[in-house]
């Protein structure tokens, strides 16, 4: 019995392991004229100081990758250049055309023919077996196989989820179907088979539009990306507010909880201890999208949090000690003194739904994106004796009026219920 | 005519020797008139002798550390010596005065007024209770967890050793300028240094959240208790206690602050430089009052919002 169950594991396993492979051999030795490891150079040292993948496409020397594979070239100008290096070791060198930052794309052209160019086509039905071509690790052209399961619902990026093994230096890579067509172009992995790839159309979109123009080059692509940001960041508010708001109850109050399609709530309240003088609740609620612009810089997060305290144990002068040690707030961003300025803060009592909070707002501006701006709100309800609640928001790469709605809006849905 | 006083000076009490029939001599040796057991003094030291008119001279008879008089030295001859007149043999300080000389003003005890506390034990007791209630508060306040009374002795105890040891400290060094140990005292000045900084907490924080700012907090904390008390604790003891001149009293104050203050100045402009540096942290006032007690009136969620924008403008790039 026992081992009829092995042998039944072993048949099993087999059979479509045996079939993918002589699929994803063909489709590799198909296309892999057109897929190339694209390098970031330092120009003083001559090395590679980043390598993903890319693949031609449209036209025979048009190259698509990431933009956060040739971020460190558009990030420090005149100290990179960027090269290619094919399947069977050719190189030279390439010029940056255009990106699309929100999309993480890039599109490059070479000085000369590179190979065949891939077609592009719609995201197929979930389910689909799909083929990620790159080189990982710097160890040698790959395929991997996976399959496709859709657009993710809930991240303002529409990434495909794909679930098969992406590791870095693949990224920037084409996903295929069987047709040999560009569904994707492999950008993410979150480890164990859960990878991400950006729609195959927003790339044919830039291309279209790079058509136009001859595939001219972009000359300010900083300009260009702040112009990306600025457009993301108010139809990104403008997206918030059109959707479905729902309610969530923390303490006496109803507060905004999911936005649908946008955000989701979580709860990280800490579970109940003898000991403890102050219950609190800990509701929090972010979205699961970010735009990568430099190493550790990156925007598009949106994420607030609600904690309720109360007590009944303990005398007002003890309950607010504790609850002023929780009164603090820290961006999520991991951005530095090269990208943005200190914060600026104001601090002021109003009332939110007839209750008193101390509020607080703080901005600081994007040295290199002009109008950007990352916005920290930070709110505690005052006045009541042995109830406290402190909200805080927290809104990376936005424009500071579009935060400043977002926050209105979010403060009038406040609903105190006792 | 006015008789003449030697007055040989010692920590605490000094010497006097009344000087009748001249010649007088002084040294360490036990055939003096006036014997000085200083190993710096000579055995045959010196000799004071008068003339005819009644003027005195002091002969210098050693030639190991020596006499001066006045600051000057003296050689192996007699020397005319005024009254008064200060005379330094070896280490020793002495002085020759006539007996008519004003005595100084009789010191009367200051503890009285506002100053009690410092010096009655009932009263040094109460601020020392008051001291440690208040450490107890402070604790009790700070604590999130329900704890036994154990745990706030347990964190009281090294407190109050910190307490008894300086108490001694002060106390040992009265002693040895004054002969007194002056622990009363020693303990009310202790105690008003660990409960003061709680005081000026406590209302700091409270000025904080009425004023929305904390400026209140870091003047009172920093400027009163890391830069005032310390100086300001030192000289009324050395003052009122230890009945130094208000000069004394000062500068021996600014002289023992000194290497704590010092040390608390480099920190605060290590901090300062640290402020102007970049920070990922906001920085605004996140004080919180149970008794809600603030300046500003509530602004309307509108007004609020437009204030906000208007207090912060965008980044301007020249």
């Amino acid at each position: 019995m026992f081992l009829r169950l092995i042998l039944l594991f072993a048949i099993l396993l087999a059979a479509p392991f045996a079939l993918a492979e002589s699929e994803s051999s063909s489709i590799y030795s198909d296309v892999e004229g057109s897929v190339y490891q694209v390098r970031v150079i330092n120009q003083q040292t001559g090395k590679k100081t980043t390598i993903g993948s890319g693949f031609v496409v449209m036209q025979s020397d048009i190259i698509a990758t990431n933009y956060h594979v040739v971020s460190t070239f558009i990030n420090n100008p005149g100290e990179f250049e960027l090269d290619y290096l094919s399947t069977t070791g050719n190189t030279g060198s390439l010029e940056l055309l255009a990106v699309d930052v929100i999309h993480d794309l890039a599109v490059l052209r070479a000085e000369r023919p590179l190979g065949e160019p891939l077609k592009i086509t719609q995201v197929p039905p979930k389910g689909e077996r799909l083929y990620s071509l790159g080189n990982p690790m710097d160890k040698g052209f790959s395929i991997v196989e996976g399959t496709n399961n859709g657009v993710m619902k809930y991240s303002d990026d529409n990434n495909i989820l794909f679930s098969g093994s992406l590791n870095p230096g693949m990224s920037g890579g084409p996903t295929l179907n069987g047709g040999k067509e560009v569904v994707g172009v492999n950008v993410a992995t979150s480890g164990n088979g859960i990878s991400f790839l950006v729609p195959a159309q927003y790339l044919a979109i830039m291309l279209e539009r790079l058509k136009l123009t001859g595939f001219k080059a972009d000359e300010d692509i900083l300009l260009r990306i702040t112009e990306q940001l600025h457009g993301s960041a108010d139809k990104y508010v403008q997206h918030l507010q059109d959707s479905k708001w729902t309610s969530l109850k923390i303490g006496s109050f109803s507060v905004p909880g999911d936005i649908e399609g946008a955000t989701r709530c979580w709860d990280n309240s800490q579970k109940p201890d003898p000991d403890d003088l102050i219950r609190t609740y800990y509701t929090q609620c972010s979205n699961e999208n970010s735009i990568y612009l430099d190493e550790n810089l990156e925007v598009g997060n949106l994420s607030y949090e609600y904690i309720w305290l109360e007590t009944d144990k303990i005398i007002p002068a003890r309950f607010y000690r504790q609850y002023e040690n929780m009164n603090s707030s820290v961006p999520n961003s991991q951005a530095g003194k090269q990208d943005v300025t200190n914060f600026e803060c104001f601090t002021d009592f109003t009332p939110v739904s007839g209750q008193e909070f101390k509020m607080t707002v703080c901005r600081r501006d994007y040295l290199n994106y002009a109008g950007l701006s990352d916005l920290l709100i930070s709110g505690a309800l005052v006045g009541h004796k042995r109830e406290g609640m402190l909200f805080n928001l927290d809104i990376t790469g936005t424009t500071f009026d579009g935060g400043m709605q977002l926050l209105k809006r979010m403060l009038e849905d406040f609903k105190w219920q006792k | 005519m006015a008789k003449m006083i030697l007055e040989i000076q010692s920590r605490g009490l000094n010497q006097y020797h009344r000087l009748e029939s001249f010649p007088v001599t002084v040294g360490r040796a036990l055939d003096n008139d006036i014997i000085l057991s200083d190993a710096s003094v000579s055995a045959h030291h010196l000799r004071l002798e008068q003339d005819e008119a009644g003027q005195l001279f002091a002969h210098n008879l050693s030639d190991e550390n020596g006499t001066r008089m006045n600051g000057h030295k003296l050689g192996q001859q007699p020397v005319l010596a005024p009254i008064p007149s200060l005379l330094l043999l070896g280490n020793r300080k002495m002085r020759l005065v006539s007996s008519e000389m004003p005595v100084e003003m009789t010191h009367v005890s200051r503890c009285s007024g506002i100053f009690t506390p410092l010096c009655k034990p009932l009263w040094a007791g109460l601020l020392l209770l008051l001291t440690i209630v208040s450490l107890l508060v402070d604790a009790y306040l700070d604590t999130s967890l329900q704890k036994e009374p154990l745990f706030y002795l347990s964190g009281l105890l090294p407190n109050l050793l910190w307490i008894l040891l300086w108490t001694l400290l002060i106390g040992g060094i009265s002693r040895l300028v004054t002969h007194r140990w002056e622990f009363v005292p020693a303990l009310s000045v202790v105690s008003l240094f660990t409960l003061i900084p709680l005081i000026l907490q406590e209302l700091g924080s409270w000025l904080d959240y009425f004023l929305t700012s904390d400026r209140p907090s870091t003047w009172l904390l920093v400027g009163i208790g890391d830069f005032l008390l310390l100086p300001i604790l030192l000289y009324a003891y050395l003052h009122w206690v230890l009945s130094q001149k208000r000069t004394h009293a000062l500068g021996i104050a600014l002289l023992l602050s000194a290497l704590p203050l010092g040390l608390r100045g480099m920190n605060m402009l290590d901090e300062m430089a640290a402020d102007s540096e970049f920070s990922a942290d906001p920085y605004y006032n996140q004080t919180l009052s149970s008794l809600n007690m603030h300046a500003k009136p509530a602004l309307p969620l509108d007004e609020y919002l437009k204030k906000a924008a208007q207090e912060l403008p965008p980044l301007t790039t020249e």
